[in-house]
């Protein structure tokens, strides 16, 4: 990726310390722009292949490229629900599979997000965390108006509830309460954190966001200590995150900002005075001017100016 | 040359002064990955001399400087020449300060060791508050104990601050709606009083707002009285709070009804309504 590049993605992913299979995914294409997390619903394979089938699917729709955004997020994900239901009728073992994800795609300045049950999209900016998503689950629903606090939440019993799902029946594109929407502005010095909620279950957004502020160029560390949380809170689920941080997102707590918040320069008038009389600068510029590839082209010019009058 | 002016008529001009914030500018440069910072905390000691006798135009000087180092910075950033790409010696990664605003503070020097005619400046990349610093000069070896100190700082505060989710099974008193960068919102008011605002790095803000700089970091609060439960609101910001339409004193504590419109700075509104 080249200095030019508008965000930096990394993810992580882990089975968590219950469970015995991963059935979350995430599929990430930085020079498309494209963030996706699915979390797999249903026994043994088939929430793997709920959670797979939505990743192959939606991949291959965003590359269609005759839609605006918002159409091609829609169009995907109805997509994979109707391939992922379309399996379950088909084979025994996949009846009932079904997943939950968040997909964000950037377009232009925007990010478009489509966003069915209880995965999570987080806006990181100035050093404040947004759940931005809202959780299609009765205890998120709660939560989200102000009947429960997070914490209260992320214990609930019935936290595992969704009421909106990919694959478990036909969808069509525009339907209701199917696919919740966003569109916001994607700021240089802003981050996105999507991630199932193995995650947000496990952790709080503020001990994300403290994580997140460690920020310091590798965006796959912060995604893996985002799991590595999770894990250490007890890993009772899959858990996948995946960072985003625009190109001028600066981890408030990174180790560079650390640096930079302890060093300061002290400079003086009269030092400059007596540094320039003695005048080094001077003669450095000169010698930078008569060795540089500019001088080297006058050179070969002169000289060959001066071979063809001798020549004649 | 500047600085010998300054020594002979022993004066010091604003002229100096800038081209020493300018020359910090480049001093005081920090090389990152991507970007290069450079410091936007400027710290300017004077003889209390020249102190007294520019007190009255430090904002005149603030104002020219700010312009001096947008426009140096602005010329860094410029696209190279094709003769200086030719040379290779000018690098690609855009120079930026560390913070929104470039912080001008004029401090006499009380330790007799900046003489008349002359500035001292000492520059930081970013505004986390130094212990003993303001005021007084340090350097940079005084500072060493401090290391520990500031990183534990970030990351205790790191850990508490800024998160626009509750904590605890608190009754929420107000509902926030508003729309700003990041599309609707809803805020809940779970506590006696909030700050509203962009927040930042060392502006701790309950209701962090995902805007432009017309809003300031904290831009108004929201006070709510425990004992009659009636709320009241006061602008703190640089560019207005407007309540229902009309325009807060700054600083002044206004009753705020169970419902109203809020306008920050003219950028944001916000649907205020207290719960019952």
């Amino acid at each position: 990726m080249g200095l030019d590049c508008k965000w930096r993605s990394g993810a992580a992913s882990d089975r968590g310390l219950v469970r015995g299979e991963n059935q979350d995914r995430s599929y990430v294409r930085d020079e498309d722009g494209v963030f996706l997390v699915v979390d797999g619903l249903g026994g043994h394979a088939a929430g793997e292949k709920a959670a797979e089938t939505a990743v192959e699917v939606i991949q291959a729709e965003l590359a269609k490229p005759d839609r605006d955004a918002p159409q091609r997020v829609r169009q995907a994900i109805t997509q994979a629900n109707n391939r992922i239901r379309e399996l379950g009728d088909e084979n025994e073992a996949w009846r009932g599979m079904a997943c939950v994800l968040t997909l964000a795609v950037m377009d232009g300045e925007r990010v478009v997000v489509g966003h069915v049950g209880d995965s999570r999209l987080y806006l990181v900016w100035n050093g404040a965390i947004r759940k931005l998503t809202s959780d299609h689950s009765p205890v998120g629903e709660r939560e989200d108006c102000g009947e429960l606090s997070e914490r209260e939440a992320m214990a609930h019993p019935r936290r595992h509830e969704v009421f909106r799902d990919v694959g478990s029946r036909r969808r069509q594109a525009d339907e209701e309460d199917f696919i919740e929407m966003k569109e916001f502005l994607f700021k240089p010095d802003a981050a996105l954190l999507l991630c199932s909620d193995g995650l947000s279950d496990q952790v709080t957004s503020e001990a994300m966001n403290e994580l997140i502020e460690r920020y310091d160029g590798d965006p796959e560390a912060v995604a893996r200590s985002l799991v590595e949380a999770a894990n250490r809170a007890g890993g009772s689920d899959n858990v996948t995150a995946i960072f985003v941080a625009g190109s001028e997102f600066v981890g408030a707590a990174s180790p560079a900002m650390s640096q930079a918040r302890v060093r300061h320069s002290i400079t003086r008038a009269r030092e400059v005075a007596a540094k320039q009389s003695a005048s080094p600068g001077a003669l450095a510029r000169v010698l930078r001017i008569l060795t540089c590839r500019t001088a080297f082209l006058v050179y070969g010019f002169v000289l060959g100016v001066v071979l063809a009058l001798a020549w004649r | 040359m500047p600085s010998r002016t300054g020594e002979e008529q022993g004066r010091i001009t604003g002229k100096i002064i800038i081209e020493q914030l300018l020359r910090n500018l480049e001093v005081g440069q920090f090389e990152m990955g991507y970007s290069v910072l450079v410091p936007c905390i400027f710290s300017l000691y004077l003889h209390p001399e020249d102190y007294a006798r520019l007190t009255g135009v430090f904002d005149l000087i603030r104002e020219d400087a700010r312009r001096a180092l947008t426009q140096r910075l602005e010329q860094w950033n410029a696209k190279p020449l094709s003769l200086g790409r030719l040379r290779g010696s000018r690098q690609s990664k855009p120079y930026k300060p560390a913070c929104k605003d470039w912080v001008f503070e004029f401090f006499p020097d009380a330790e007799s060791v900046v003489p008349v005619g002359d500035v001292e400046i000492h520059s930081e990349l970013n505004e986390t508050p130094q212990p003993g610093y303001h005021g007084a000069k340090t350097t940079l070896m005084d500072r060493e104990p401090g290391v520990g100190s500031i990183t534990g700082r970030a990351g205790a505060e790191g850990a508490g601050k800024h998160a626009n989710t509750r904590q605890s099974a608190e009754r929420v008193y107000a509902e926030l709606r508003y729309r700003d960068d990041s599309g609707p919102q809803l805020f809940l008011m779970t506590q006696d009083e909030i700050a509203i605002g962009r927040g930042g790095d060392d502006v701790s803000v309950n209701l962090a707002l995902y805007t432009n700089d017309e809003v300031s970091r904290e831009h108004l609060r929201v006070r709510r009285d425990p004992v009659q439960g009636r709320f009241s609101i006061i602008d703190k910001s640089m560019n207005g709070t407007w309540l229902n339409g009309k325009r807060l004193k700054r600083g002044v504590e206004e009753p705020l009804p169970a419902r109203a419109q809020i306008s920050v700075a003219e950028v944001i509104t916000l649907e205020f309504e207290a719960r019952p």
